[in-house]
């Protein structure tokens, strides 16, 4: 309960914001809401924002599911390696990714289109990172790895026996996959598709730098207004759009999970998960996954690499990019004169985001998915209300809260604050991955449990939690990795002591455009540190399964 | 689990009222407060190697209007700081909190010079962007809960934040030595560096120095249709900035006529400025409006990027600094203002890349500024003033150059 304070104040604080014009007035208005609404401008930024959002959602979802599917229920070849592989994208911030795409596929300088010309002879460019295809593409990419930590967790807790009995009865495989796997992860398909698309319309950087000012955003626009107008007013009434949005499409998940018995497998039986022989559909999927993996992270990182090992990055006719390369920008990276804090500050905030938000977002998911009464509801929606608000504008609500509320305000400035706000921001994506899970778990172990006289303290970490192995390793992976690359919101709570790696690399990208190859650098030896947050939690709680 | 609705109830009351009580406790933070004070100041200084004298005489009323006559008679560089202020930093201990636009891993070069110069002075020095530090002094400021001493950050920027009251004037002796053009009269914004702007190009796409413009208004030259860059205007970073000073005024028809063939060169617009010198030196574009410091950094490198100032002109993008009210350490803070201003601060600034408004240090460390240039801070004439109107550009530019 005490958490959902932190989830309500910051949204109140921003819905107060968009009714005064400065945050310590009373002259209340409505002005700002309706120019937010009525301006000739907010139409096509909601027209952009929801084609963004929404149809790179529905890409990543579907990439993911059928990878977490082919993981999870079928034989294929390389599973230990495989089952990695989408995690990656995690380990690269988004504003060096967003660079990655442009040298790939600029419509000028894009490695790929220059490669196509080259061999194919073809004078116009076929790829065009600076539209909205490619916006798409960028965020759908990016939006694989917490699409398939979700449903891999949803389908590894889920009892394979309604399955069997589908093959067994003579279904085959897609009859088996279209009408009982499909069904039973709805759920947790749903509800990454709605994350996936608060995510994807609350997000800027890649309209900010790849959209460049031709496919502005909400997201974009509400950025434009707090940091170059400072009109907080207006961009809090933007926000009250994302509001609404997301209320939308919270009751319309509600709405279809409300029957949650439908979606048990997990029950007090004994049973592990059966595999699927594909046969000699084992190579075409090998190929899928493959290729998904080749697009959504290979090929950026390979990318960032070779960007790292050249003095500077230039392309031209005749022109040989890496005919230099070198190491110094490692060294220059190394050498950075606050490189060994940040990173240690960076391993400390990850890791103590990471365990304490999953283990916040096992009970207030048990609470949740276990509680029967009407206040469920309620809580569902203020599990999701951090999401609400595109991160520029919610950092404006958590820098509020922190200063006004008393008691709060004495631990602002200091690394507390950046934990605290960490735990908000990631908890509602936590509380997704294990509220997924738990969906998939009977009542009838607890009540077993409970009969035999354990209590719920006692029985919660025994019975309940085993279960939910998957979405607890997942969440943890998931929030560990991102507090680690993206401070989005939190940034703005930084102080002294608290530098990240992230903020080092946003610092020097910001601050020297000339240091790009060392923002490579910096960005290389990030995805390998965070490979091992990604690694270590995947192998520590890893679930057997009978071929 | 079931929840009760009468823990429900409480569980919103409790919510409620500590809403209520941080409602409260905002209110009363900032209520309007008149004050009326005559504040006289005068100060005499005489040192330094150069002999300069500094008179300074402050008087006002009301806490917020400054008048002030300046005195002073100079000869060289060099300088030295007000001994009663360097007491006044000691007494309070030396402490003080500094927001700032700049790398925080540069800070260690600067601490390890202003330390060597004020051994007793902690900064806990914080490194935010331009948005950022507004953002938490502003909201600081409104919550009674001042953390920030002192603030350095772009112009624009820091011109928000006086109407809030969230910054204090204050006369900078070491200011009045610098022949910088850009001193703010009512004494709220303290030039510190700045970043020169100029024409950067691509050298492997253009080799024939010739052809490149001659003065700004030749970006508008067709041959430059679909290759040249700069960043988006609205956002007042560079590119608004620089065409505000040469239009002056947004009603200017000749002005607006060649923002639109400008326009019409179809250009790429970035973000940021540092996008656009990334746009020139990777080959997307051949021209652009860069600044001073990126060619310098890639330069080093051997990146294929050329620089210049246009016109007679130099013009810079000025990063000031300015005091915060209710600083938790003011003294300190006026003592850390003042030596980013001087000779030794100048130094610190430009071994990290970035040009002080010290000119003589700057001409010595950045050879692209002849000695003596004048350094001109952007918009600075312009009629609405950008810095103080910036919504009259802002509009004027997204009608052109949209979306």
């Amino acid at each position: 309960m005490a958490i959902s304070v932190f989830f309500i104040l910051p949204i109140a604080f921003l819905v107060y914001g968009s009714f005064v014009p400065a945050i310590n007035s009373h002259a209340f208005t409505t002005s700002f809401i309706v120019q937010a609404f009525t301006s000739p401008r907010t139409w096509p930024l909601l027209v952009n924002t929801l084609e963004y959002g929404l149809v790179s959602a529905a890409i990543a979802v579907a990439i993911a599911a059928v990878y977490a599917w082919l993981l999870a229920r079928t034989d294929i070849p390389g599973k230990s390696f495989l089952k990695f592989l989408p995690l990656f994208p995690l380990t690269l911030p988004m504003v060096v990714k967003a660079f990655a795409w442009i040298f790939l596929f600029s419509p000028t300088i894009g490695l790929v289109n220059n490669a196509i010309k080259t061999v194919t002879g073809i004078q116009f460019p076929v790829f065009n990172i600076y539209s909205m295809a490619g916006l798409i593409f960028a965020n759908a990419a990016g939006g694989i790895p917490l699409a398939f930590l979700m449903i891999e967790a949803s389908l590894l807790s889920m009892d394979s026996a309604l399955e069997d009995a589908s093959r067994t009865t003579g279904g085959g495989g897609i009859a088996t996959v279209s009408r009982v796997t499909l069904p039973l992860l709805t759920p947790a398909i749903v509800s990454v598709f709605i994350l996936e698309a608060l995510i994807g319309v609350e997000s800027f950087d890649y309209p900010f730098i790849l959209g460049r000012n031709q496919i502005p955003t909400l997201a974009t626009e509400v950025y434009n207004l707090v940091n170059v107008t400072y009109n907080y007013a207006l961009a809090s009434a933007y926000g009250i759009m994302f509001l609404i949005m997301t209320i939308v499409l919270i009751t319309l998940y509600l709405w279809y999970v409300r029957k949650s018995f439908k979606f048990v497998t997990v029950t007090g039986k004994a049973s592990r998960p059966t595999l699927f022989r594909l046969g000699q559909w084992k190579w075409p999927a090998l190929l899928f996954c493959a290729a998904a993996m080749l697009v959504a992270f290979f090929l950026p990182f390979a990318t960032i690499i070779l960007v790292s090992l050249v003095p500077f990055y230039t392309v031209a006719p005749g022109y040989n990019t890496f005919a230099v390369l070198t190491l110094n920008n490692y060294v220059k990276a190394i050498h950075q004169p606050l490189f060994l804090q940040a990173t240690i500050n960076s391993f400390e905030l990850a890791i103590g985001a990471g365990v304490l938000t999953t283990l916040i977002a096992a009970v207030m998911s048990y609470l949740l998915v276990k509680n029967r009464s009407r206040s469920k509801v309620v809580f569902d929606y203020l599990s999701l209300l951090p999401l609400s608000f595109p991160g520029v504008v919610y950092a404006l609500g958590l820098i509020w809260t922190f200063l006004v509320i008393p008691g709060l305000n004495g631990i602002y400035g200091t690394t507390w604050v950046m934990l605290i706000a960490l735990i908000v921001v990631w908890l509602p994506y936590s509380i997704r991955f294990m509220t997924n899970s738990l969906l998939q778990v009977a009542d009838e172990l607890e009540e077993a449990a409970s009969v035999a006289g354990s209590t719920w303290l006692r029985r919660f970490p025994r019975v309940t939690l085993p279960l939910l192995r998957s979405g607890f390793a997942n969440s943890l992976v998931y929030v560990m990795a991102d507090s680690f690359r993206e401070l989005g919101a939190v940034v703005l709570l930084s102080n002294a002591g608290s530098i990240t790696l992230t903020v080092l690399i946003l610092d020097l990208f910001e601050n020297t455009a000339s240091a790009l190859p060392t923002v490579a650098a910096l960005s290389t030896l990030m995805t390998i540190m965070i490979s091992f947050l990604i690694v270590i939690p995947r192998v520590i709680f890893r679930q057997r399964v009978r071929v | 689990m079931a929840l009760s609705r009468t823990v429900l109830a409480v569980i919103v009351i409790v919510i409620l009222a500590i809403a209520g009580i941080g409602a409260y406790t905002l209110s009363v933070a900032n209520s309007t407060v008149t004050v009326s004070t005559t504040v006289t100041q005068v100060t005499t200084v005489t040192q330094g190697t150069g002999g300069q004298t500094v008179t300074v005489t402050q008087s006002g009323t009301g806490g917020q209007t400054v008048t002030q006559t300046v005195t002073q008679t100079a000869s060289g560089g060099g300088g030295g700081i007000n001994q009663t202020l360097i007491a006044l930093s000691k007494a309070e201990g030396g402490q003080v909190t500094c927001y700032c636009v700049m790398d925080t891993g540069d800070w260690p070069t600067f601490n390890a010079i202003l330390t060597k110069a004020f051994p007793w002075i902690h900064v806990n020095y914080v490194g935010l962007s331009p948005g950022d530090i507004v953002t938490r002094a502003k909201t600081e400021y409104q919550a009674g809960h001042v953390q920030a001493d002192i603030l350095v950050d772009s112009q624009p920027a820091l011109m928000q934040l006086i109407p809030t009251g969230a910054l204090t004037p204050y006369v900078s002796q070491e200011e009045y030595l610098n022949n910088y053009s850009g001193i703010d009269p009512t004494g709220y914004i303290h030039p510190i560096f700045g970043l020169p702007i100029g024409l950067i190009w691509n050298t492997n796409l253009v080799k024939d120095n010739t052809t490149l413009p001659t003065s700004w208004y030749g970006i508008a030259d067709s041959q430059w249709k679909g290759k040249l860059v700069f960043d988006d205007p609205s956002t007042l970073n560079l590119a608004g900035p620089l065409f505000s000073s040469l239009g002056v005024s947004t009603t200017n028809q000749s002005f607006i006529n060649w923002l639109n063939q400008v326009k019409a060169n179809n250009p790429i617009i970035t973000s940021s400025a540092g996008d656009a010198y990334t746009d020139v030196s990777t080959g997307q574009a051949a021209i652009g409006l860069g600044y001073l410091n990126d060619f310098v950094g890639g330069q080093a490198s051997g990146a294929p990027v050329g620089f210049k100032s246009l016109g007679n002109t130099f013009y810079i993008s000025p990063v000031p600094g300015a005091l915060t009210t209710n600083a938790p350490h003011p003294y300190t803070a006026r003592l850390l203002l003042e030596w980013f201003q001087s000779y030794s601060g100048a130094v610190a600034f430009s071994l990290t890349g970035r040009t002080p408004v010290f000119g003589l240090v700057a001409s010595h460390y950045f050879p692209a500024i002849p000695e003596g240039t004048a350094l001109v801070a952007m918009g600075a004439n312009s009629s609405p003033n950008m810095y103080v109107n910036g919504t009259a550009w802002v509009n004027l530019y997204t009608s052109i150059f949209g979306p």
